[in-house]
């Protein structure tokens, strides 16, 4: 085995861990939410079993060692050893945590936070001791790495000491009448054993007597059931631990041909409708040594196999091909320009197929783009764990409520949102929940409710936080501000701007701060991380309902919906999102404060004015402001200023390309693209833009008289 | 010909009287309607199988004649021969 080797398969075990770790906290949610059946311990069990095996194999022993009390304290609860209370939940989902841990510093090759470990494991070994019998788990002895197998990789290019694998397991179950009278039916239990491979069923029926001398609740048919798949044979056996103890079970290696040899069930209507007494007797006698074999159906209600139609791609491929396909739009656009100079007659057969290249190459981008779009699960997951940990240190018991997981998004946007999400479910934790016995008093459940929710609107996705607390105190929030000067006593405030002073930077609504929320990241550095993603943060409070925090995110950063502007015979873009509307210069309201100030009026507000081409040097400062389009522009921070420009080109989508990579930061700017004539055109930052410009005081500064009335245009 | 039609669920519970209601109508070709069977465990099939050897024995005819599919898969998943319950298609239609 080469190294390369060994880390693809090491890589791979990694990326099984997260999928395992994810079934692992899907079945927690729905262990607390009370939408778990049997199935569902026994998925969050396999997923911490298979974690171990495939641990062992690469002598992660602090993560085999874990995993393995992990999941003998599970294996109690499943065989109904110990009863799943919400104490054992809660340290279950705390193991789930650590078991994370473990993964991502062993995938680091760093260390996990022994002293947690430790604790986690002395409280599930008491556990383990309070159980009420022995575990079905007959590897109870200490961790051992080489106890395990790997489970669901393929090891086989590994030098790894093994015996050759069986085809599959030969089964024979043998019921006792407990079996039925716990509830369990072999039909359940055989339909489970589709998911590890093919199954053919074998009914052994020469013990089933005539009616007349029939118990029914003895069952006299015994099966053997050939599964052929690759998974251990400890992980089979695991489908059949809820009836151990009141069925026989054996297990043995099936090996090259099938060993029961049936030819399988045809699941239809037998030809003859009316059989003579004869035949039937005949049927009997035939029936005494028949031997059947069965594919056993799948419910719908089961998970789907392990292995799906997914391929590994290094992620550096796909940025490059999302890079190599915006050339292409870049391409198309220049040779559309270029033919349009030549001014074919309109029926040409060049515009014909011109056309259809450049639907091709927007449904090419649409689509790499998709590869690179990711389901929001994963990070809501993550959350999950943040408002645990949250829960815990603040005496507040959540539950988390999760809708439209599986919206997708691109993978670089939801890679930088676990920070200014994680502070913002702490903040809802901390802040908006109130303490239960408020919510009691208030004739609210003592559980508070977190809401994560995700959906794409108008090719955005908007994620939202929701808690069902207290809602904003804005007498608290307004008395705050007043006392940090933030605002003057005297100014009349709507709901909507009391609000938005959360978002300012300094503010705390906690009369303390607190060791959860209170670690000198306030809500302005999440609006700030938010809008360098091209974002919206919105809040929205109903008093004693509780908060939502809406964020609006683009679906990715790799195209650009924008104003193609000229100014000063340069091309610049102008992010649409930002754009309130456009205004005509010589039908604008114009003030001059000061000496040099000038100011739009736009409904009795004054906005400053700022010109691009002067703004970046491509010119001196405009005076005459005739015939210049004025760009309202509003900010997601609420800053707003009017951009002078020459004249407006296009609203089109474009290709982002990173100025910074490329050649250097530039304040203003935010990135570059390259338009269809092979130019380069920067994209205007709005934030900065209107952060930069002073904002004038309209009660100090001596306003001039208005020019002329202002025309509106929206877009 | 007398007819019976099966249950739609039959599980541990419903078996002892699948049993007792077949009893009582030994004697007899039965025609059995399981169309609206959306659940049947092992010990309702093995009812059926001993039904069907029954009548059998007694000389009389047994027959499934209608099911529906999840009869069907019940079968097919516990390795059941239809041959071994008198599942036909007298009337050519299988129920949905």
């Amino acid at each position: 085995m080469t190294f390369a080797a060994s880390d693809d398969f090491r890589a791979s075990f990694f990326e099984e861990c997260d999928e395992l770790l994810e079934a692992m906290q899907d079945g927690f949610v729905c262990m607390v939410d009370g939408s778990s059946d049997a199935e569902t311990i026994h998925v969050v069990f396999r997923a911490v079993h298979s974690i171990k095996g495939g641990a062992g194999a690469f002598g992660l022993n602090d993560l085999v060692g874990f995993a393995h009390e992990f999941e003998t304290v599970l294996d109690h609860v499943r065989a109904d050893r110990l009863p799943s209370t919400d104490e054992i939940l809660l340290l279950f989902q705390q193991c789930g945590d650590y078991l994370t841990d473990l993964v991502a510093a062993a995938r680091e090759n760093g260390s996990a936070d022994r002293a947690r470990s430790e604790a986690l494991l002395k409280r599930l070994d008491e556990l383990s001791r309070t159980s009420r019998g022995p575990s079905a788990d007959a590897s109870r002895a200490a961790p051992d790495a080489e106890d395990f197998q790997p489970l669901a990789l393929d090891l086989g290019d590994l030098d790894l000491p093994q015996d050759p694998p069986p085809s599959g397991w030969l089964i024979s179950v043998k019921t006792d009448p407990e079996l039925f009278t716990s509830g369990n039916e072999p039909l359940i239990l055989f339909r489970a054993l589709s998911r590890f491979g093919e199954t053919k069923v074998l009914a052994r029926t020469d013990d089933v007597p005539l009616l007349s001398a029939c118990d029914p609740t003895l069952c006299n048919i015994t099966w053997q059931i050939e599964l052929h798949t690759e998974t251990a044979e400890d992980v089979v056996l695991d489908a059949f631990d809820f009836v151990l103890d009141c069925a026989e079970i054996t297990i043995t290696p099936l090996r090259g041909s099938p060993e029961i040899g049936l030819t399988p069930l045809i699941a239809e209507p037998l030809s003859n409708p009316a059989m003579a007494e004869d035949e039937v007797a005949h049927v009997i006698e035939a029936n005494q040594a028949r031997s059947i074999s069965a594919p056993v159906d799948k419910p719908v209600s089961l998970p789907p196999p392990a292995t799906s139609q997914t391929i590994r791609v290094d992620f550096e491929r796909v940025d490059k091909l999302i890079n190599l396909v915006g050339e292409l739009v870049i391409k198309e656009a220049m040779l559309a320009q270029a033919v349009e100079a030549i001014d074919l007659p309109r029926a040409n057969d060049v515009l014909q197929e011109l056309d259809g290249l450049k639907q091709l190459a927007g449904e090419i981008q649409e689509g790499v783009m998709a590869i690179r779009a990711q389901p929001i699960k994963p990070l809501f997951q993550r959350m999950a764990r943040t408002i645990r940990d949250a829960g815990t240190l603040t005496g507040k018991t959540v539950r988390l409520v999760m809708k439209g997981e599986s919206a997708e998004i691109d993978k670089t946007v939801l890679e930088r949102l676990v920070d200014p999400l994680n502070h913002m479910v702490r903040n809802s934790v901390d802040h908006g929940l109130e303490a239960p016995e408020l919510r009691v008093t208030a004739g609210k459940a003592a559980e508070g409710s977190i809401t994560l929710s995700a959906a794409h609107r108008s090719g955005r996705v908007i994620i939202e936080i929701t808690d069902d607390g207290a809602g904003i105190d804005r007498n608290r929030v307004r008395q705050l501000a007043e006392e940090k000067g933030m605002i003057s006593p005297d100014v009349a405030m709507t709901d909507a701007e009391i609000d938005a002073l959360l978002f300012m930077p300094g503010f705390s609504s906690a009369n303390e701060v607190s060791e959860l929320s209170g670690r000198g990241v306030g809500l302005d550095v999440v609006r700030s991380e938010i809008t360098a993603l091209g974002g919206r943060l919105s809040v929205s409070s109903e008093k004693g309902q509780g908060t939502t925090f809406s964020i609006s995110l683009p679906l990715t950063l790799a195209v650009l919906e924008g104003m193609v502007v000229e100014v000063a015979g340069q091309t610049m873009v102008v992010p649409i999102t930002s754009i309130r509307e456009t205004l005509h210069a010589s039908a604008a309201e114009l003030h001059t404060i000061g000496a040099d100030i000038r100011v739009l009026s736009v409904r009795d507000t004054l906005m400053p004015v700022a010109d691009l081409g002067a703004m970046f040097g491509f010119r001196d400062e405009q005076m005459d402001l005739e015939d210049r389009i004025f760009l309202l522009i509003e900010t997601d921070t609420e800053k707003s200023c009017a951009l002078i420009v020459d004249a407006l080109q296009d609203q089109r989508q474009v290709v982002i390309k990173s100025l910074e990579t490329n050649y250097c930061q530039i304040d203003g700017i935010s990135a570059a693209t390259i338009l269809g004539d092979g130019r380069i055109a920067l994209i205007v930052d709005p934030e900065a833009i209107a952060s930069g410009i002073a904002v004038p005081n309209p009660v100090a500064m001596p306003i001039s008289a208005p020019t002329e009335g202002v025309a509106h245009v929206a877009i | 010909m007398q007819s019976y039609s099966l249950k739609e669920h039959i599980d541990t519970a419903a078996v002892q009287t699948l049993t007792e209601d077949l009893l009582s109508l030994r004697g007899q070709d039965l025609d059995v309607d399981a169309g609206e069977t959306t659940f049947i465990g092992a010990l309702g099939l093995q009812v059926l199988i001993a039904v069907f050897r029954q009548w059998g024995v007694d000389g009389f005819a047994f027959r499934i004649t209608v099911f529906s599919d999840a009869f069907s898969q019940a079968a097919s998943g516990l390795g059941i021969d239809p041959s071994e319950i008198g599942m036909t298609a007298a009337s050519g239609e299988v129920a949905a």
